[in-house]
C-alpha cells in the first residue's frame, strides 16, 4: 500500500514538471473535461421536458363517451423525451403521457408548445408525439444498443421528478434484463441516478448515439437506488420505423402461447437440461396450426439462432416481416425435429385493441360567471376579524367569503379569507365590480384572466409578509 | 460562447499530436489522471471539517410545538451532523446555517481528528450561509479552500463531494454536474448547482470541488421522494457564498440592494391572460410604500424584462441582480407595462436593515439551564449474589447496581439505565452508596463539570462478549 502510494506522489511530480515545461498535461485534464461538457451541450437541444396533463378520473377505455364530462380529476404528470426527426417527432414513454388529455414538450432553451400522440405501441411503452414550430428542430442520433457492453460509460438526461432538465453519468450495469415491464423486456440496466420524470428520455452513449430510452427504476423505494432501465435503441428504433410506416407496429405471428423451460419442467419430463420455450397454447387456424406445431413441443431454435429465453424467442417472433418462411428447431418426445412455419401477420384488431394510443377527450371547464368565487365588500367589522387594516394594501379589496370547491381558481389556491385587489388593471371592492370586470376581460376572448390577491397565509419565501400575487385564473372553457 | 464551442474540438484535435507521443504514452497518462484525483483529494481533505451541533428546538419550531420545553425544564435537545470547510486561515468556517440553526453548542472535527469548540460568527440565514469562528493557536494557521469560478462550470464536469454523510464521519463521493441554475424553492435567489455525486444529510455546508481541487459550491439540499440520496444534490454556487463572506467581512451584515418590490414569474397562463406571445420577466404584485421602486414610478402590473443591460429570465435572477447591487447604484429597468416597451431608472437603496436582521441576522440560543441533582439522579443498590444472577452479571462486575436514574437528567440522556452496574468512577473502585457520594462530591469540588464513570452495562444476552465501558457523566451545571 506505503509503496503505491509513494510511487504515485513520484508519477505525479513527473507529470507536473512535465506541465510546467509544455503544459501538455494540464491541458489534456482540461481536454478530458471539455470533451464531456462539449459533448453534453450539443446533446441537451435534443431532449425534452414533458407535462401531461391527464384526467385521473376519466373511465380507463374509449368506450363509454358519456361518462366523459361527469367528474373530472386533474393529475399532471413529468416525463421527458426526445427529437428523432427534425420536422417535430418526439419519442417518450406511452405511460408518460396515458390518458392525458393536453400534453406540453418544453425544450432545452426553455420554449414550450403544446404536442400530440401521433402514434404509440403501447405493449412495449413507446409513443411517438408531434408538434408544430415552424423550424426543424435538433434530432438525436440513433446508436447502435446491439454493440454496448457491461461497462460502458453512458449519460441519462431527463426530467427527474419534474425539477428540471437533468444530466446524471453512470454505466452500463447488465444487459438483456427482464424487469416483468412488457412481454420483450430486454433493458439495458445502469447505475446512472434515474428517478420517476426520467421516463421517456434518452440514455447516451459517449459518442452522444442514443442506445435506449430510460424507461422503468427497480428501488425499495420510489427514489433512485442505482437501478435504471432502458429499452435498447434497437427495438425502439424498429418499432418507430414501423409505426411510422404501417401506422402499426405489425408484427410478425405465430399463434403460439409459449413459457420458459424451467428445471423442473425439464425433470418432469426426463429431460437432462432446461432448454427452450414450451408451447402451451396453439391458436386455431394460426401459422402454428398450420404447421403442425402441437402443445408440448420445445421449440429451441428460430433458423440458425438459439434464444436465449422465452422473450428472446417472442421478440424475433415479433420482430420478423409477416410472411417470413422460418424453420424452428422443436423437441418433440425427446426427439429433436425441424417445423418450417410461414409466419403471418398480428391480427390487427386484436393487436390496437391493446396497443394503439387510446384517445382522451378534454374535459369540459366549468367556468361559471363568478368564476365560483364569491366576494363581499369591505367592512370595518370585516377587516377587523381579517387582520386586514394593519396592511397597508388592505383597505381598497374585496374578501373572499366563498370558492366553489371544483373551480378552476380553488384549484389555483385561492380561499376563503384572501383579499381580491383587482382583475388586470382594474380595482375591485364589491361583488358586481368583480362580475363587471370579468365580463370585460372575457371580452378580450381570452381564456384567462389575471387577478391580484392578497392571501390570507404568506407564501413561503415572503419572510412572512402577507404580499400580494398575481393569480391567471381561467375565465372561459375555450 | 460559440468562440469556446469551436475552440473545444481545436484543441482536442492539436493536443495529441503535439505532446502525448514522445513524452507520455497514453496509459500513463489514464492513469495519471486517476493519480490526481488522489492527489487533489488528498490536498483539500484538511480544510474540510465535519461539524456537531447541539441545538435547542429553535422558535420556529418551538412556536409550532406548544409543549416545547420551558427555561429550567427539563431539557430536551438534538444534536445534528454537518459539514463546513475552512475559508479563512485564522479560523473562520463556512457551513449551512440549518446546519448550526439553534444551536448553543458546536464542535468542528477536522481531517487529522482534532475537534475543537466553534462559535457562530455571523450568518444569512435566507440564503443558508453560517460563518463559525473556531480558536487557532498563536502563529498557527489552518489550510483554507480556494475558491473557483462557479459561473464557469458547465453540465457534464466531473466533481467530488466532501462532507459527513448521515454522520459517519468524513466522505468522498463524485459525480458530474447535472444542471445549473436551478431553482428548488429553498431561498429566493436559489441559482443551485446541481450533481449526481452521492449527497445525504449531513452533507449540508460541506464544500463541492471541481476537479482542480477549488470550491465551486457548498452543498446544501437534496430532492429526494425519501430520506436518501436519490442522485439529486444541490450545491449554493461559490459565488453567492463569496459575496455573501465579502460583504459580512465588509459590512457585518449581507447589505443587499433594494428596490422594494415583489414580483413574480410571469407563467404560461399569465403570458396567456396578458397576451404576451411567450411567457418572460417579472410581474410586479405589490410596491412597498415609500421605497425606490415607488419613487421609480414603477407600478404594479408591470414587467420587469431587463435589468441594465442583463435579462433576468425568472424572478429569481431579478431578485439575484437588485440584491447583488451596491445600494446607491443607479439602474435602468427594461419594462412592459400595457404592452409597450419602456425603460424606467430607479436608485437601488439598501435593505431595511432592522427588517433584514429580523429575517437573517443569526439567532443567539442560551446554553441549556442544566439541572444536576446532587445524586445525579441515580439510585443504586449493592449488588448481592442473587441480584447478580437474576441480572446476568459475571463475577468480574464488581460494583453498585443502578435501580433508578431519574428521567431527563444528564445520565439517562447519556444512556445510564437500572440493570447497569457503576463498577468505578476515576480510578476509585466503587462499591457502596457512600463511596458513590464522594467521589460525585469530590469530582465537584475539583472543579471538574464532567465525571468518568465506569460502567457495565446491563446486558441480559445483547452482547456475546460483555465488557465494561467509561462514560463521562456531568456532574455539575457549567
Amino acid at each position: 500500500m506505503r509503496h503505491v502510494r509513494d510511487l504515485g506522489a513520484a508519477a505525479l511530480l513527473v507529470c507536473w514538471l512535465a506541465a510546467a515545461l509544455v503544459a501538455p498535461v494540464q491541458a489534456h485534464a482540461q481536454e478530458a473535461q471539455f470533451n464531456q461538457a462539449q459533448l453534453i451541450r450539443g446533446l441537451l437541444p435534443t431532449v425534452v421536458n414533458i407535462i401531461a396533463h391527464a384526467n385521473a378520473a376519466a373511465p380507463k377505455a374509449t368506450m363509454n363517451a358519456a361518462a366523459q364530462s361527469q367528474s373530472f380529476q386533474l393529475k399532471s404528470s413529468a416525463g421527458s423525451g426526445f427529437i428523432v426527426d427534425p420536422t417535430g417527432l418526439i419519442v417518450t414513454n406511452w405511460h408518460v403521457v396515458d390518458q392525458a388529455y393536453a400534453i406540453y414538450v418544453t425544450f432545452s432553451d426553455g420554449t414550450r408548445v403544446e404536442a400530440k400522440v401521433l402514434n404509440a405501441a403501447r405493449i412495449l411503452d413507446i409513443a411517438l408525439l408531434k408538434v408544430d414550430v415552424g423550424h426543424p428542430l435538433p434530432a438525436a442520433k440513433w446508436g447502435d444498443s446491439n454493440t454496448i457492453e457491461i461497462g460502458d460509460p453512458v449519460l441519462a438526461i431527463g426530467n427527474p421528478l419534474g425539477i428540471g432538465e437533468s444530466v446524471t453519468a453512470g454505466i452500463v450495469s447488465a444487459l438483456n434484463r427482464n424487469i416483468q415491464d412488457t412481454p420483450y423486456d430486454d433493458f439495458i440496466q445502469t447505475d446512472a441516478s434515474i428517478n420517476h420524470g426520467n421516463s421517456g428520455g434518452p440514455l447516451f452513449d459517449l459518442k452522444g448515439e442514443v442506445i435506449g430510452i430510460t424507461t422503468a427504476l427497480v428501488s425499495p423505494t420510489s427514489a433512485n437506488a442505482g437501478l435504471g432501465f432502458a429499452i435498447p435503441s434497437a427495438i425502439a428504433k424498429e418499432v418507430i420505423n414501423r409505426l411510422q410506416t404501417y401506422g402499426w407496429v405489425r408484427p410478425g405471428f405465430l399463434g403460439v402461447k409459449v413459457q420458459q423451460m424451467t428445471p423442473e419442467m425439464a425433470q418432469g419430463m426426463g429431460l437432462t437440461e432446461p432448454q427452450g420455450s414450451i408451447v402451451a397454447w396453439v391458436t386455431e387456424g394460426g401459422p402454428a396450426a398450420a404447421a403442425g406445431l402441437q402443445i408440448g413441443d420445445i421449440v429451441a431454435r428460430f433458423d440458425d439462432v438459439i434464444p436465449t429465453d422465452e422473450r428472446d424467442l417472442l421478440r424475433m417472433i415479433a420482430r420478423s416481416v409477416p410472411g417470413r418462411k422460418v424453420t424452428l428447431g422443436v423437441l418433440r418426445d425427446g426427439k429433436p425435429i425441424d417445423v418450417a412455419v410461414t409466419l403471418g401477420e398480428w391480427p390487427r384488431m386484436a393487436w390496437e385493441e391493446r396497443d394503439a394510443p387510446t384517445l382522451v377527450a378534454s374535459p369540459h371547464w366549468n367556468v361559471p360567471p363568478d368564476l365560483g368565487v364569491q366576494l363581499a365588500a369591505m367592512t370595518p367589522q370585516l377587516a377587523a376579524e381579517n387582520d386586514i387594516p394593519s396592511h397597508p394594501v388592505g383597505t381598497k379589496a374585496a374578501l373572499v367569503t366563498g370558492v366553489a370547491p371544483d373551480s378552476d381558481a380553488a384549484r389555483r389556491g385561492i380561499s376563503v379569507g384572501d383579499l381580491v385587489l383587482q382583475v388586470g388593471e382594474t380595482k375591485v371592492e364589491t361583488q358586481a365590480e368583480w362580475l363587471q370586470a370579468l365580463a370585460d376581460a372575457r371580452k378580450s376572448g381570452r381564456a384567462f384572466v389575471m387577478v391580484l390577491v392578497l392571501p390570507k397565509t404568506p407564501s413561503e419565501g415572503d419572510m412572512k409578509f402577507r404580499a400580494p400575487k398575481w393569480v391567471a385564473v381561467r375565465a372561459s372553457d375555450g | 460562447m460559440t468562440r469556446l464551442r469551436y475552440a473545444g474540438p481545436l484543441l482536442l484535435m492539436l493536443l495529441p499530436g503535439l505532446a502525448a507521443a514522445p513524452l507520455l504514452p497514453t496509459p500513463a497518462r489514464a492513469q495519471d489522471a486517476e493519480m490526481n484525483q488522489e492527489a487533489v483529494i488528498r490536498k483539500v481533505l484538511p480544510t474540510v471539517v465535519n461539524i456537531l451541533a447541539h441545538a435547542r428546538p429553535t422558535p420556529d419550531t418551538a412556536s409550532m410545538n406548544a409543549s416545547a420545553p420551558e427555561e429550567g425544564d427539563t431539557f430536551e435537545f438534538k444534536s445534528s451532523a454537518g459539514s463546513g470547510f475552512v475559508v479563512d486561515p485564522d479560523g473562520v468556517i463556512l457551513t449551512n446555517w440549518h446546519v448550526v440553526a439553534g444551536a448553543y453548542e458546536i464542535f468542528v472535527t477536522f481531517s487529522d481528528g482534532r475537534r475543537v469548540d466553534a462559535e457562530i460568527l455571523n450568518a444569512a440565514r435566507i440564503i443558508d450561509l453560517a460563518l463559525l469562528k473556531v480558536k487557532v493557536e498563536d502563529g498557527h494557521k489552518l489550510q483554507a479552500v480556494t475558491w473557483g469560478d462557479s459561473q464557469k462550470v458547465q453540465i457534464g464536469d466531473s466533481v467530488l463531494a466532501i462532507g459527513n454523510p448521515l454522520g459517519i464521519g468524513t466522505s468522498v463521493s463524485g459525480g458530474i454536474v447535472s444542471a445549473l441554475h436551478r431553482n428548488i424553492s429553498d431561498t429566493p435567489y436559489d441559482d443551485f448547482i446541481q450533481t449526481d455525486a452521492a449527497i445525504n444529510h449531513g452533507n449540508s455546508g460541506g464544500p463541492l470541488f471541481n476537479r482542480k481541487g477549488e470550491v465551486i459550491g457548498v452543498d446544501s439540499a437534496i430532492i429526494s421522494p425519501t430520506a436518501a440520496n436519490a442522485g439529486l444534490g444541490f450545491a449554493l454556487p461559490a459565488y453567492q457564498a463569496q459575496f455573501v463572506i465579502d460583504q459580512l467581512k465588509k459590512y457585518g451584515w449581507v447589505r443587499p440592494g433594494w428596490l422594494g418590490l415583489k414580483i413574480q414569474d410571469v407563467t404560461p397562463d399569465m403570458a396567456h391572460a396578458l397576451h404576451m406571445a411567450d411567457p418572460h420577466g417579472s410581474i410586479v404584485a405589490w410596491i412597498g410604500p415609500g421605497g425606490p421602486a415607488e419613487a421609480a414610478g414603477l407600478r404594479v402590473g408591470d414587467i420587469i424584462v431587463r435589468f441594465e443591460e442583463d435579462s433576468p429570465p425568472d424572478e429569481r435572477a431579478l431578485l439575484r441582480d437588485i440584491s447583488g447591487s451596491p445600494p446607491g447604484r443607479n439602474v435602468t429597468l427594461g419594462v412592459l407595462r400595457a404592452g409597450k416597451d419602456i425603460e424606467v431608472k430607479a436608485t437601488l437603496a439598501e435593505w431595511p436593515r432592522m427588517k433584514w436582521e429580523e429575517a437573517n441576522a443569526p439567532m443567539k440560543v442560551p446554553p441549556p439551564h442544566w439541572v444536576i441533582p446532587a445524586d445525579l439522579g441515580i439510585k443504586t443498590t449493592v449488588l448481592t449474589d442473587a441480584l447478580r444472577t437474576e441480572n446476568e452479571i459475571p463475577a468480574g462486575a464488581q460494583g453498585l447496581l443502578v435501580t433508578d436514574v431519574s428521567h431527563g437528567t444528564d445520565a439517562a440522556h447519556r444512556g445510564l439505565q437500572p440493570g447497569d452496574v457503576i463498577m468505578q468512577i476515576g480510578d476509585v473502585a466503587v462499591d457502596s452508596a457512600s463511596v458513590l457520594r464522594q467521589q460525585i462530591d469530590a469530582a465537584r469540588s475539583s472543579g471538574n463539570d464532567l465525571a468518568m464513570f465506569l460502567v457495565f452495562p446491563k446486558n441480559k444476552g445483547k452482547s456475546e462478549f460483555p465488557s465494561p465501558k467509561w462514560l463521562p457523566l456531568r456532574v455539575s451545571a457549567s
